[in-house]
């Protein structure tokens, strides 16, 4: 599944028992490279459905190479593979459960020029490098479960998103480094990215508050602390994520709803301190709504309302399969493209111009 | 040494959280990033989050937002509106590797910045454009925000656990996505570039990004014709959950098998002939976050407190790591920046010693002009007599400060 060949000759190695350096891969792979998986001699198809789902989406597009690593061949082999290979990509969800001929700090010392790109939970060095980590652990570390769930309920995003989001941010780096003018032809060159750092990334605007304003977000449920409404609601047939900014007395109109327009709410604090009684009136509104209609009346006054949508009907939209978004497997799947979207090179931007204008 | 994208000049015409991510982590890695600021229409992240929520005299360098998102760049002020700033900006973009823009898809081409024009121009040049749902399809001129994207995507509906309703992440989850998958689209263009000779457009929907997180839900829900299980911990694990601690504090624990069942339980002071299922949680309401995350941890179980953002600016680990950086900011002083996220040779990321605050508005405007196209103190002092550039910004539309009180009434906030 080629999205493009901008990596073309790009030969990548891969050994990853996590998934940010097996989302690394994926990405280099969908744009050309050559990328071959380090897996242990033996290994069998995953079992439980969604890991066998998760192997769909991370290797397609890759050749497997198997080792036993604790064979009497295993390490020349391996410096055979390491000495071709132009990026050498690690991870896993315990830096100490990586094999000793796969450690960084081996690999890291090679007489070679590639570039070593490493994905663990708490990153490779530091004093907490060597903790173990879950999708579920690396939530709580990350600090994304401080800000999602309710109070007394913390929750996490689902799947492996943060090791996702890193195996990305390893990826930018392993690339920017493969464009470094003063890279070393006989020493590795070392990128580390780790996962908690990643979902650091995403709560940023935490630290803001923490750092700017001396305040600490908490979980606030389907709530948002910095705007009322910012949230999911339910409507006629499921729900949608409503956003009104300023256009309030507006889409107040186009909704119909003149008990809206009330000088209590026409400002954002005067939204937010008035919360459960515009939730009332709001879910009785939308109630008599479908979710595409309400997402067109919000979308009308420029207010960026969205269905939510369930994965199944996510592949099959119109919008999306306009777009490509999804490209079709040999056995049917439809997958999406990897984190970089679309590269369009400039003989066929005009097409999308001329697409987008139709 | 200053990264591994020294050399590489990237003009930064992008708005808001997204794409100011996208070309911070560029300036990370070294690129010289110049950081195009309007007169009308500043970016509204220089007015959020103001230092103690005071806007101050010149608020436009309180806001912590802009900030966190800016270091290492450098501020250019052109007033679009006018013809000679636009003529700046193109010949800005004649000699840069890279131009990025995150406006409404008819916005840029009104400006005359459409990427067939600057290609002609400047045939290397990657151009990078952020939209929520990308140049083409029936939603392409449709308004966004972070939540939007997770909603679209799918990713809202996996939230939360089954049979309750849908929960959204805690964060404008869309943004930071989108932010770093532009970077890596860049980084990726300009390796192509390096070999070609050619630039590329780049057509960045920021709910792709998100889509493509989820890659195999999407796989699941086709191979079995339902979205896949929503729990609160982790699938497939032997135990797994979120606890309170007596402290208040929640204690996250997860074990692959029952071995670490038992060694959990052992590890927690679980009384013989109590089920780990129930000795575990309330051994762990009995104690301290802190006694039970380390006994925990020298069992060698995969466990975390859930730490909030006061707990992340004190960790010992990334301060370690020097994730988190304090720099000298003429306006606001040495407020906490996050830093790099690149780590290890110091052939890749711009050394935390070469990382510079975020710049005042209009900080580098001057200079920028002098050295990179050359104009003259007379043809400086006829763009602001023109009002193609500015040493303020234009003060008609100044937001108010945040709504902190009514924040603190919810108990959003501490």
């Amino acid at each position: 599944m080629t999205t493009t060949n901008a990596l073309r000759g790009l030969r990548v190695l891969e050994h990853s028992d996590g998934d940010g350096a097996a989302y690394l891969g994926r990405i280099m792979a969908d744009h050309g490279a050559s990328v071959t998986r380090i897996v242990p001699a033996g290994s069998t198809k995953a079992a439980d459905p969604l890991a066998a789902a998760r192997d769909v989406a991370l290797h397609h597009g890759k050749d497997t190479f198997a080792l036993d690593l604790d064979g009497p061949d295993a390490e020349s082999q391996l410096d055979a593979l390491l000495a071709a290979a132009d990026v050498v990509a690690i991870g896993g969800w315990s830096l100490d459960d990586v094999h000793p001929l796969l450690q960084p700090a081996r690999l890291s010392a090679q007489p070679c020029g590639f570039v070593l790109a490493t994905v663990f939970p708490y990153g490779a060095t530091g004093p907490g490098a060597h903790r173990p980590a879950t999708p579920l652990t690396l939530s709580a570390a990350g600090g994304l479960m401080s800000v999602t769930g309710t109070p007394d309920a913390p929750r996490r995003p689902w799947g492996r998103q943060e090791m996702y989001l890193a195996g990305i941010l390893a990826y930018t780096g392993a690339v920017a480094a493969l464009l470094a003018r003063n890279r070393p032809a006989d020493r590795v060159t070392w990128v580390d990215v780790s996962a908690q750092e990643a979902a650091i990334v995403t709560i940023e605007a935490g630290f803001v508050f923490e750092s700017f304003l001396h305040v600490t977000r908490k979980r606030a449920g389907a709530t948002n602390p910095l705007g009322y409404p910012y949230e999911v609601f339910p409507c006629a047939d499921g729900y949608v994520m409503a956003a009104i900014g300023h256009d309030w007395e507006y889409f107040a109109e186009v909704l119909g709803e003149p008990e809206l327009v009330d000088d209590r709410f026409l400002t954002l604090e005067g939204r937010l301190m008035n919360r459960a009684h515009l939730d009332v009136i709001l879910t009785r509104a939308f109630a008599r709504f479908t979710r595409e209609d309400l997402m067109a009346i919000g979308q009308a006054v420029r207010c960026p309302f969205g269905v939510v949508y369930s994965v199944l009907e996510v592949p099959g939209l119109e919008h999306w399969q306009r777009r490509g978004s999804f490209v079709k497997q040999e056995d049917g799947l439809q997958l999406p493209r990897s984190a970089i979207g679309a590269l369009f090179h400039a003989e066929r931007h005009s097409a999308l111009t001329a697409e987008a204008t139709a | 040494m200053s990264g591994a994208l020294e050399g590489v000049t990237v003009i930064d015409l992008t708005w808001s959280w997204a794409g100011g991510l996208s070309t911070r982590l560029l300036a990370d890695l070294g690129a010289d990033v110049l950081r195009i600021e309007g007169v009308v229409r500043p970016d509204w992240t220089r007015f959020l989050c103001y230092k103690d929520n005071e806007p101050g005299n010149v608020p436009w360098d309180r806001g912590g937002y802009f900030q966190d998102l800016n270091h290492s760049k450098q501020s250019v002020v052109l007033n679009l509106y006018t013809e000679s700033a636009r003529e700046l900006l193109l010949r800005l973009i004649d000699q840069a590797d890279v131009f990025v823009e995150s406006f409404a898809p008819r916005v840029t081409e009104g400006w005359g910045l459409s990427f067939e024009r600057l290609h002609a121009r400047n045939p290397r040049l990657v151009m990078a454009s952020l939209t929520g749902f990308g140049q083409s399809g029936p939603w392409r001129d449709y308004s966004v925000f972070g939540p939007t994207m997770e909603s679209m995507s799918g990713v809202t509906s996996l939230g939360g656990v089954d049979g309750a309703p849908p929960e959204r992440i805690g964060v404008f989850y869309g943004d930071p996505i989108t932010g770093c998958s532009t970077a890596a689209a860049i980084v990726t263009a300009l390796y192509e570039a390096r070999i070609t000779g050619q630039g590329q457009y780049i057509d960045v929907a920021g709910t792709e990004a998100v889509m493509s997180l989820v890659g195999e839900a999407y796989v699941y829900a086709q191979q079995h014709g339902e979205p896949p299980p929503r729990v609160a911990g982790d699938l497939g694990a032997a135990f797994s959950g979120s606890f309170p601690a007596v402290d208040g504090e929640w204690v996250c624990l997860s074990c692959r098998d029952e071995a670490q069942v038992r060694a959990a339980a052992n590890a927690l002071g679980v009384p013989a002939g109590q089920s780990p299922a129930d000795g575990i949680p309330a051994r762990i309401r009995a104690l301290s976050s802190s006694l039970a995350v380390e006994a925990l941890q020298r069992a060698g179980i995969p466990v975390s407190r859930i730490l909030d953002t006061a707990d992340l600016i004190a960790d010992p680990h990334l301060e370690a790591r020097g994730l988190h950086f304090r720099p000298e900011h003429g306006a606001v002083g040495d407020l906490l920046n996050t830093g790099s996220v690149f780590r290890s040779s110091p052939s890749v990321a711009r050394p935390l010693g070469e990382t510079r605050p975020s710049p005042l508005y209009g900080e580098h405007t001057k200079s920028v002009l002098q050295s990179r196209i050359g104009i003259t103190d007379t043809e400086w002092h006829e763009l602001l007599a023109e009002a193609a550039t500015a040493i303020i910004p234009s003060q008609e539309l100044l937001p108010p400060p945040a709504p902190i009180a009514a924040w603190r009434i919810q108990g959003l906030i501490e």
